[in-house]
């Protein structure tokens, strides 16, 4: 049996396949720019008619996090593809009550945009 | 406005809350004018989907008039009456491209809670918590629709809010699972519950030919309705053996395709319900998977099971040997119906598919909370409530 040292997962790439050219994914880059040089990115055309492959990573030194780059990619992805990023809030709703579980969901709905299998 | 908002489990309350607004230059504000229960609700409101936050607005298959767009709204336009899609789809990822606009990969803004629950994320839907995006739901005076081009269809002329407000969800839903269930002239389809859905399926079934549909229920006044009104088959499991049934009634085969419409909450009187109901309860289970469980066993051999009702999580008990041994093909899917609503319009224009019986219990916004409660303990022959805001 051999003992392997755990992967660096902060600075493995992370990648999304976007419905579109490559042009059309540089074009929609603005939230990957904006994380200025501590993120870096790569394309390639994606097999079957589905795209574009975009990968980018956080560079060593960096101060970046994962859901930094998991956010950025996403978005990236719906600028080119949809036009627009997702959004909910701010959303109309009645009483919010203080419960554990209310605390619960909205941690977890805080932290969700920035977390996945990317 | 007025919205029903969940307040904890089994806990409804109409409130007053803030108007939805624009947010993204592709949405719309619709004013709601027929919104329906749906019993994938119950889920949420029963707190088996524990994603809801008190507060949030219930409610995804409804339609209404648009009274404020978007500035890159093409397609639509303020005093179009129309029925909305409850998924939220942006039209342009592969997944909307390939008509499985249910995946939309760009409209649900918790990829996290979907990608931990189920290895992927599923798009947006209304008012179903933030396993869908978090969106506010339909059962209010007034909801903001993203995507408004590609998730409204115009109501066509002739057809009454009580008869598409059904093409929102119901009969798409139905269409699916027939369709994509594979049905074929003379196939022989059975079908798990006697709801919206179900009925919806059973119907689609016909159309596409099948030369004999069976739904199996026990409520009296849903296997009514089917035999009255949808012209199928009926089967109340609590009245006989439902399997040595459905294997005469197919002539020892089995179902071509078995559709299962009924979801995690499914009932059965036999020992594997008691189980399955003891498990749920005490959280050793998420779902309860009785009526999929029917449905391996009650297909044919290479036969196709497709999978409607909803479920959340984890089951137990799952029979994978039938599935293997009896080469079964399992699909399952939340609704894909963008591509199915204009073509399921016409169908109930020309009265091919019937669903103003559906709407048993009309009543304002304001008695939501009793329509849901006569709709979860199917009081009264509730089949559907449908609520005007």
């Amino acid at each position: 049996m051999t003992s392997e040292k755990p992967r660096d997962d902060t600075a493995r790439w992370r990648v999304v396949t976007v419905q579109r050219s490559e042009a059309d994914v540089i074009g929609a880059m603005a939230p990957l720019t904006a994380l200025g040089y501590g993120v870096e990115t790569r394309l390639s055309t994606a097999p079957g008619d589905r795209g574009t492959e975009l990968a980018a990573r956080i560079r060593s030194g960096s101060q970046l996090s994962a859901d930094d780059v998991r956010v950025a990619l996403r978005q990236t992805k719906q600028l080119a593809e949809a036009g627009e990023i997702a959004v909910v809030q701010p959303a109309p709703h009645g009483h919010r009550k203080r419960t554990p579980q209310g605390a619960l969901l909205d941690a977890i709905a805080a932290k969700s945009e920035g977390k996945g299998v990317l | 406005m007025r919205a029903l908002t969940w307040q904890g489990v089994n806990t409804l309350a109409v409130e007053t809350v803030d108007d939805p607004r624009i947010l993204n230059p592709r949405d719309a504000i619709v004013r709601v004018t027929a919104s329906v229960s749906c019993g994938s609700d119950l889920h949420l409101v029963g707190g088996y989907i524990p994603t809801m936050r008190s507060g949030d607005i219930l409610g995804h298959e409804f339609l209404g008039e648009i009274v404020e767009v978007g500035s890159e709204v093409r397609d639509r336009k303020v005093g179009d009456r129309v029925v909305v899609n409850s998924f939220i789809a942006c039209g342009q990822c592969w997944y909307c491209q390939q008509g499985k606009t249910s995946l939309c990969d760009n409209t649900n803004t918790a990829p996290g809670l979907n990608d931990a629950l189920f290895g992927a994320t599923l798009g947006g839907c209304f008012g179903f918590g933030y396993t869908t995006g978090g969106y506010a739901g339909s059962h209010a005076e007034y909801v903001r629709v993203p995507f408004i081009d590609v998730g409204s269809f115009v109501v066509p002329e002739g057809v009454t809010d009580e008869q598409a407000v059904f093409v929102s969800d119901a009969v798409p839903t139905g269409w699916m699972g027939a369709f994509e269930g594979g049905v074929k002239p003379g196939d022989v389809v059975a079908v798990w519950g006697a709801g919206g859905v179900g009925q919806m399926a059973a119907r689609s079934a016909m159309l596409l030919g099948a030369s004999r549909v069976v739904v199996i229920d026990r409520i009296p006044e849903r296997l009514a309705q089917v035999r009255d009104v949808i012209g199928a088959e009926t089967i109340n499991y609590e009245e006989v053996d439902l399997q040595p049934e459905l294997r005469e009634l197919t002539g020892g085969r089995g179902a071509d395709v078995a559709i299962e419409a009924v979801g995690l909450e499914a009932h059965s009187p036999g020992i594997d319900g008691v189980y399955d109901k003891l498990k749920s309860n005490l959280r050793l289970q998420t779902d309860r998977p009785t009526a999929v469980r029917q449905a391996l066993y009650g297909a044919r051999k290479g036969g196709s099971v497709f999978v409607l009702g909803v479920y959340g999580g984890f089951v137990d008990t799952f029979p994978l040997g039938a599935m293997m041994n009896k080469g079964l093909t399992v699909r399952g899917s939340q609704q894909n119906g963008h591509q199915y609503i204009p073509m399921l319009l016409e169908r109930v224009q020309r009265g091919e598919i019937r669903t103003d019986h559906l709407a048993t219990h009309t009543m304002s916004l304001e008695d939501a909370p009793h329509g849901y409660d006569i709709f979860k303990n199917k009081e009264d022959g509730c089949v559907r409530a449908l609520f005007i805001p």
